[in-house]
């Protein structure tokens, strides 16, 4: 009886859902009139080659498109091609060493010209040009050639076998750009075509009208864009500035916009705003971890400026006892539920995510104070002069943990602190300035590669859903010296021989499942072995008012990825 | 002081120059980096890459001269090209290019220079004509209930900071009032919106009076405050008490000798106020959305763009040198025993 | 003034009168100053000594108590990580106090001695008014991201963390506000000297040094503690924007502007949270200026006699 009501609700919400798609989703282009967005971070440019910050890829993929996308998923879609190349349907060699896209006919510019393989072509030369400070080189990695076949066929050939070939032109931070507009633009010349970086033309569903950096984007339907009836809206108002709460809060309660990007809010902030009635929060989850870092090195400021945070091991969090009480003291569920609610999920892993990588060998979602207090002991470490911090061989457990400053790090910290003095480790907090620590100023003591501290928070991710680059963070040699400038993305300073073979294993492996079994281990040894605590698992949450339809919140690639299917709903 | 003027505007021109030496210098040691706001999953060889295709790298000296060439020599020659049409020979020389937008910077201040004008100005100019009758009744009415009033209000003006006050105001008129009130304001600032008709300027006025009210009370706050010491210590000195016994109306006494009299300090105040008209104020444009020149300076410092913190900071002195130099001509014409020479 | 309470036993008894006492009475007359500086005692007196008092350490944190209202076990309910607000305001105001009177005083003695040595001495004029202009021009954010980078570590050394931090900010915020000052006093002082007593005093050769502390300071004072009372106001909430950059106090240690920026988020359910550090700061400035008021009246002879 109930599998035949569950049955009948089925037929019946399959038969209103195409009404509702009649009602609203189809009809003349540009019939909901204006459609406005706000991020909260302004957008300085829409050529995505010249400055990787977010806000700016994810303006300008209204406008410029890549060949493949990643949908909602993490799943490879074809864009402006028939189908997405593999081995199986030939698009890819047998020795991974190449890939042909076959470009679907009848493409046209926004300024009526063909869309064709040479603007393809001419997108690689321009951003694999030495001089023009591409900020999108690595989707290029290893790309020896890029050639057009003929008019609508662009071949990609690599240095050796690629097991994952969908670097180039796929995803916001690579699309295509028109070799006509961009020609003189190439190399150093790039900075210079201001008006061509302020208004590219392009394939997709808008078009510029006028391009206030920092500040405001006013966008109009493009005539030529190749679906029937799309894009509902005839323009877009594309704001920038002021900060999360101010964009919440104009989509959710006063209801002047309609969408607001990456709303990094306490849970209770979004609620009330939530109560505001105007708008929904949506959530989504790629692979962002909020994690703390441990610092293999020491960090002592006693040492000189060539050794501190540089010579190993450190004094004590080496100690598998001493990182593995500390994250045990940790009580995860209770830090999602302060600072991230229905944006954040317990993890134990620092790669959460796609699915098929996330391991499952740790459980870490309850809180275990005693243990912890239990497995210091164990190991040694007492506090012997009775100073409130434990302590071995004469080394006090004392740290400096530090992070960038925002109102949930500074909670965060806040009650990290107390947990760990509850097992006698002392913790001095300090909080830098979010432009300091992410700057990579080789002066600054203060940088998060320099890493003057015992242990520090931050989140980090990876583009796409292939993590073998992001893997590559825990190579030895990928440690940030002196000798590098500071540079080098192995912030902990992690060195383990056994990681390194494993992940040279993974750069030779083509097979899917045995590239995510390898991803899994390498994630295993990292967390293990002591390189990071991994926090929360944090997800992407962005608002849209409730007479905004067809938002399908995208974390893997542009959040606008299908702004032409946005429509205006009835209410 | 014709000779003072002429030659302290001569004098300007070192100060000027060691000005932009020492800003141009803490600028660059400030730790910063234009590739700083970019996601962590572009990787340091090519953050390198990109400081090198700006020409971070290049020696201090270099790029100091650059700036100055570009600032004083080819920046000027643009502007009179664009204003004459003449070929001056500027075509493919490199501009001033800010690290962020990769375009001249001086179109961008161009480009924020209305909306600034506008929101600061305005508010500036009501600051003014709202303080100067509090300061001088207040003062005139010492501990009136006029008075107590007007301390209190610009008091707490004073400590609230515009984080607090902005938001205050956009909760009580864009969020509790229904949009479709009477009453209701918007809390974001439209940069794009033109006054064209009666109906747009009246969207310009909501729009605006948010922000100038919250940026009004501030300046009110201060300038009231000097204004009503400076009464004070003046109403009490012996030429007041002469020019009542000549039998001279109050008005006149108080309005023409007390108020001259009292107007040194509050030139100084409004003439280091007016350069910060030019540099924005940061934190109400941010609350707002006003984008304007404050929004421009607070997005490069972060972002490391030094050529457009550069400018700015520059631009801002040269304001802040005139008019100083504009105070102290004053100051002469206020009261006439004041000699340079 | 403690000077002015040792010696007041036995000063009616003799025949001239200390004019410091006139002064008091003066001030005690002025009942704005009197409230004035009840509150701002209070004030100091809590912070000074509430914390030793009060159960609550500020930076416990009582999870389970969270985003409560006030109540009798938190009179001003808890944060919401379950901090209790009173102790916070109470350490936060010791912060905010010392920061705020320490950089007030020395932005006023900074910026006053260049105010009345450039409008007294013409030769110095151009030399101080350049630098004034210098400063003024500095952009604030890389200047004190500089001196962070710079002095940081090694005032920590020197002091202690908590020690350097504080000399450091109060340094920071004194450096870079007492030019508003000094561009007043020196306006004021250039329109005094060309006045009669002033001119006079100089007649009969009273020496620079006199002319200044006797004839020119005096005079110039209420300007002076106009910039004070708005110094203050300034410095605290300039100490909140300090540490957000880190060059403040660990994030877990309370200010008043810290506590009033972390609350705004919160503005609309839980207002009181905003009311309390803004009242705190908005008390402590309205008092200071009524005692400066009243301090400026009674050191004025001529209001004095009436």
């Amino acid at each position: 009886m109930k599998l035949k009501i569950a049955l009948m609700g089925a037929v019946a919400a399959s038969a209103i859902a195409p009404m509702a798609f009649a009602d609203a989703h189809e009809g003349e282009r540009g019939r909901d009139g204006n459609v406005s967005i706000i991020y909260w971070q302004a957008p300085s440019i829409l050529n995505p080659f010249l400055s990787g910050g977010t806000k700016d890829i994810e303006a300008a993929s209204m406008i410029i498109e890549p060949l493949a996308r990643y949908n909602q998923d993490g799943a490879l879609v074809p864009w402006l091609v028939d189908e997405v190349p593999t081995v199986e349907n030939g698009g890819v060699s047998e020795d991974l060493t190449s890939i042909t896209w076959k470009i679907t006919p009848g493409i046209v510019w926004a300024d009526g010209t063909p869309f064709t393989s040479a603007d393809v072509k001419f997108t690689a030369d321009y951003c694999m040009n030495p001089d023009g400070g591409c900020a999108q080189v690595t989707k290029f990695e290893n790309v020896t050639n890029v050639e057009a076949v003929d008019d609508l066929t662009v071949k990609v050939t690599f240095g050796g076998p690629t097991p994952f070939p969908y670097g180039p032109f796929v995803g916001g931070e690579s699309p295509i750009i028109q070799a006509a507009q961009f020609a003189n633009c190439m190399g150093a010349a790039a900075s210079s075509c201001s008006t061509e970086n302020f208004n590219p033309v392009g394939t997709g569903p808008f078009k510029v009208v006028e391009f206030k950096p920092n500040d405001v984007i006013t966008m109009e339907a493009n005539e030529l864009y190749r679906q029937e009836g799309k894009p509902a809206f005839a323009s877009v108002t594309f704001k920038g500035g002021g900060d999360a709460t101010a964009a919440g809060r104009a989509v959710m309660e006063t209801g002047e916009f309609d969408y607001a990007w990456n709303l990094q809010l306490a849970p209770d902030v979004i609620a009330n705003m939530e109560a505001g009635g105007k708008g929904t929060p949506v959530a989504g989850f790629g692979p962002l971890v909020e994690r703390i870092m441990l610092n293999q090195t020491n960090p002592s400021p006693d040492l000189g400026p060539e050794e501190r945070s540089v010579i190993r091991p450190h004094p004590f969090l080496g100690d598998e006892a001493v990182y593995k009480a500390l994250s045990m003291a940790i009580d995860r569920p209770l830090l999602v539920e302060i600072g991230y609610g229905q944006a954040g999920k317990v993890t134990c892993n620092w790669i959460p995510a796609p699915a098929a990588v996330n391991s499952d060998t740790f459980d870490c979602s309850t809180q275990d104070i005693a243990g912890a207090n239990a497995m210091l002991e164990a190991a040694g470490w007492v506090d012997s002069n009775g100073n409130g911090t434990r302590d071995k061989d004469g080394v006090e457990l004392n740290m400096l943990y530090q992070t960038s400053t925002n109102a949930v790090r500074q909670d965060f910290q806040a009650l990290i602190k107390q947990w760990w003095s509850e097992i006698g480790v002392g913790v001095e907090l300090r909080n830098i300035d979010a432009s300091v620590f992410f700057g990579g100023d080789a002066a600054s003591p203060d940088t998060f590669q320099k890493f003057y501290a015992d242990v520090e928070m931050y989140a980090n991710t990876f583009n796409g859903t292939d993590p073998q680059s992001y893997l590559a963070n825990g190579l030895c040699k990928n440690a940030p010296m002196p000798s590098t400038q500071w540079q080098g993305e192995n912030i902990s300073r992690f060195c383990d021989e056994a990681y390194d073979a494993l992940h040279k294993e993974l750069t030779n492996t083509a097979n899917a499942d045995e590239r995510a079994r390898i991803a899994r281990e390498l994630n295993d040894i990292m967390v293990s072995k002591g390189g990071m605590i991994p926090l929360v698992h944090r997800g992407r949450l962005s608002a849209h008012a409730n007479s905004l339809g067809g938002v399908v919140l995208n974390v893997w690639d542009s959040e606008l990825w299908n702004v032409a299917d946005w429509y205006r709903t009835g209410n | 002081m014709f000779t003072f003027t002429i030659r302290r505007l001569i004098l300007t021109v070192p100060t000027l120059l060691f000005i932009s030496l020492v800003i141009f210098l803490i600028v660059k040691l400030s730790p910063s980096d234009p590739t700083g706001n970019l996601p962590l999953t572009i990787p340091s060889e090519v953050r390198e890459q990109i400081r090198e295709a700006l020409g971070v790298n290049k020696p201090l000296l270099v790029q100091y001269l650059l700036w100055l060439k570009q600032f004083f020599w080819l920046e000027p020659l643009i502007y009179l090209e664009n204003l004459t049409g003449w070929d001056l020979g500027t075509e493919g020389k490199v501009r001033l290019i800010s690290y962020q937008t990769r375009s001249p910077v001086m179109d961008l201040i161009m480009q924020r220079m209305p909306q600034t004008l506008t929101v600061v100005g305005t508010a500036y100019l009501v600051g003014i004509l709202i303080a100067l009758p509090i300061g001088i009744i207040s003062a005139y009415k010492q501990y009136s209930v006029f008075d107590q009033a007007g301390t209190f209000i610009s008091m707490i003006g004073f400590s609230v900071p515009p984080f607090f006050s902005g938001v205050l105001v956009i909760v009580l008129f864009s969020v509790i009032i229904p949009s479709d009130s009477f009453f209701w304001l918007p809390s974001i600032y439209d940069t794009t919106h033109e006054v064209v008709d009666w109906e747009s300027f009246k969207y310009q006025f909501r729009q605006m009076i948010m922000p100038v009210m919250v940026l009004a009370l501030q300046i009110t706050a201060q300038i009231s405050r000097f204004t009503r010491a400076s009464m004070l210590d003046n109403l009490n000195q012996d030429y007041v008490r002469t020019a009542r016994a000549k039998g001279m109306s109050e008005s006149v006494t108080v309005m023409k000798h007390v108020l001259r009299n009292s107007m040194i300090p509050v030139v100084t105040v409004i003439a280091l106020g007016i350069p910060s008209i030019f540099g924005g104020a940061i934190i109400t444009e941010q609350v707002f959305k006003v984008n304007g020149l404050g929004q421009l300076l607070i997005i490069a410092i972060q972002g490391g763009d030094v050529p457009t913190v550069q400018t700015l900071t520059f631009i801002f002195a040269i304001l802040i040198v005139l008019f100083n130099l504009i105070a102290d001509i004053l100051y002469g014409l206020l009261d006439p025993r004041i000699r340079y020479d | 003034m403690t000077e002015v309470t040792a010696t007041s036993a036995d000063a009616p008894k003799k025949a001239p009168r200390n004019q410091w006492w006139d002064v008091w009475d003066q001030f005690k007359s002025h009942k704005g100053a009197m409230l004035g500086f009840v509150v701002f005692m209070t004030i100091v007196l809590g912070v000074l000594f509430g914390p030793m008092l009060w159960h609550f350490d500020p930076t416990f944190i009582d999870i389970r108590a969270r985003n409560q209202g006030p109540s009798w076990a938190h009179p001003m309910g808890t944060d919401q990580l379950g901090r209790d607000t009173f102790a916070r305001m109470l350490s936060g105001g010791r912060v905010s106090l010392a920061v705020g009177m320490t950089a007030m005083a020395l932005s006023l003695v900074v910026g006053t001695f260049v105010g009345v040595l450039a409008g007294y001495f013409k030769r110095l004029d151009g030399l101080l008014m350049r630098t004034t202009d210098l400063f003024l021009a500095l952009p604030l954010l890389p200047l004190l991201l500089v001196i962070i980078m710079l002095f940081r570590d090694k005032l920590s050394a020197t002091f202690g963390p908590e020690g350097g931090i504080f000399i450091l900010m109060v340094s920071a915020i004194g450096i870079t506000s007492w030019m508003q000052t000094a561009r007043i006093v020196r306006g004021d002082v250039l329109a005094l000297k060309e006045r009669e007593f002033v001119l006079a005093a100089r007649s009969i050769g009273t020496p620079n040094r006199r002319m200044i502390t006797r004839h020119v300071l005096p005079n110039v004072l209420s300007p002076i503690l106009v910039s004070a009372t708005l110094g203050i106001a300034n410095a605290i909430i300039t100490e909140s924007a300090l540490s957000f950059l880190g060059l403040g106090f660990p994030p877990d240690f309370p200010t008043w502007g810290r506590l009033l920026f972390d609350s705004v988020d919160y503005l609309q359910q839980y207002p009181e949270r905003v009311i309390w550090p803004g009242l705190a700061i908005s008390l402590t400035v309205l008092s200071v200026n009524y005692m400066g008021d009243g301090l400026r009246d009674a050191l004025d002879p001529r209001i004095r006699g009436r």
